[in-house]
C-alpha cells in the first residue's frame, strides 16, 4: 500500500462497500455507525400515516409527503444525470416540494417510488466500475442528502406527534 | 494518481479526499450546490442562534440545539479516535447519552460549544488530509461523519423552523 493510492484491486470494492453500508444504513436498517437503530427512511415512513405525512412542522417548512417527494427526486435526477449528463435545462427542484396532504393511496405511491428510486441507486453504486472524484462526490452526496432529510423528517415527526 | 484500468480497481486518495472534502465544506461551512440551500451549512446556520434559541427544543421528546452542537462535536471526536487508530478500536468507548444531558446554556457557554465544534471540524479536515493508511473501516468513517453531521443539521434546521415560528 502506498502513501497515495488506496492499493489493489479491493480498493474500489473497499470505497463501493463503504457506500452501500452508508446507503442501507440511511434507507434500510441502521449498523448504529450514524442513526440509531430502527430511525432508517423507510423504518421511519413506515409508521407514517397519510393523515401525519401531509402535516408540517412549522407554517414555513414543507409537509413530510413533500420531504419524501424531493428525497425521491433527488435519487431520480442523480440517475438521469449519470445516464444522459447534465440536463439541458435545470431540475424543477422548487416542483419537488409541491406536495400538500395526501391521501392514503398518494402516500403508497410516494413510499412506493421512493422505494423505486432507492433500489436503482443501490444498484448503480453496486454495479458502477468507474469512480472518478466527480462520481464519488455524487455518490456521498446522495446519502448525505438522504441523511439531512430523515434529520428534518424525525424532528418534524416529534413535533406532529406531541402536537396531536 | 489512479491506475487508469479498463476498469478502475483502485481509486486515488486525491479523488477521495476531494469528494469527501467536497461534502465536507458544504455540510459545515460553505454551499457548493451539491445537497444544501445557499446560507445553510451547519456554522452559517449557528452563526444565527441565539444561546436562548440554543436552549430550546422543538417538542418536550428531543434535544436542545446546544444538545445537538453538543453530540455532533461529540461524534467527530470520537470518530477521528477511530480513525487515528487505524479504522476500528474497540477499545474506544463512548458515552453517548452524555452529550444529550445538555439543557439550556449561558451565552459564554454556547460560545465555548461552537468553538470546540469549530475545532473538531478543523480536526477532521487535517487528518483527512494526513491519513495514509486507507481501508474500509476509514473511509466509512469519513462517510459516516458527513452523514452524521448532515442528519443533525437537518435536525436543527427543522427544529429552528418550529422555535422561531413559536
Amino acid at each position: 500500500m502506498t502513501s497515495d493510492t488506496i492499493q489493489h484491486g479491493t480498493a474500489t470494492n473497499e470505497i463501493r462497500d463503504a457506500l452501500l453500508t452508508c446507503l442501507q444504513e440511511a434507507f434500510e436498517d441502521g449498523f448504529s455507525y450514524f442513526l440509531d437503530r430502527g430511525t432508517s427512511l423507510f423504518a421511519t415512513l413506515d409508521a407514517v400515516s397519510a393523515a401525519e405525512a401531509s402535516r408540517a412542522a412549522a407554517p414555513t417548512v414543507g409537509t413530510i409527503a413533500a420531504q419524501v417527494n424531493h428525497i425521491r427526486f433527488y435519487l431520480d435526477e442523480i440517475l438521469r444525470f449519470v445516464s444522459e449528463g447534465p440536463p439541458a435545462t435545470r431540475p424543477d427542484w422548487e416542483g419537488s416540494w409541491q406536495v400538500d396532504a395526501v391521501t392514503d393511496e398518494e402516500w403508497d405511491t410516494l413510499r412506493h417510488q421512493l422505494r423505486t428510486s432507492h433500489a436503482n441507486i443501490r444498484d448503480l453504486i453496486r454495479n458502477n466500475q468507474d469512480w472518478p472524484a466527480p462520481m464519488l462526490t455524487g455518490a456521498i452526496a446522495m446519502i448525505a442528502h438522504c441523511a439531512y432529510h430523515l434529520g428534518e423528517i424525525r424532528q418534524a415527526l416529534a413535533v406532529i406527534r406531541f402536537q396531536s | 494518481m489512479v491506475q487508469q484500468a479498463q476498469h478502475q480497481d483502485t481509486i486515488a486518495v486525491a479523488d477521495f479526499r476531494s469528494a469527501f472534502l467536497a461534502l465536507l465544506n458544504e455540510t459545515f461551512e460553505s454551499v457548493e450546490g451539491h445537497i444544501l440551500d445557499p446560507g445553510t451549512s451547519l456554522f452559517e446556520t449557528l452563526a444565527d442562534v441565539s444561546a436562548e434559541d440554543a436552549s430550546r427544543s422543538a417538542s418536550p421528546h428531543v434535544g436542545t440545539l446546544a444538545a445537538q452542537v453538543d453530540h455532533t462535536t461529540y461524534y467527530l471526536n470520537i470518530l477521528l479516535q477511530h480513525i487515528q487508530a487505524g479504522g476500528s478500536d474497540p477499545s474506544i468507548k463512548a458515552d453517548w447519552g452524555r452529550a444529550w444531558q445538555r439543557t439550556s446554556v449561558t451565552p459564554e457557554e454556547w460560545a465555548e460549544l461552537l468553538q470546540n465544534l469549530h475545532v473538531a471540524h478543523a480536526a477532521v479536515r487535517e487528518a483527512v488530509s494526513t491519513t495514509t493508511t486507507w481501508n474500509e473501516d476509514i473511509i466509512g468513517g469519513y462517510l459516516c461523519i458527513v452523514a452524521h453531521t448532515a442528519y443533525h443539521l437537518g435536525e436543527i434546521r427543522q427544529a429552528l423552523g418550529v422555535i422561531r415560528h413559536n
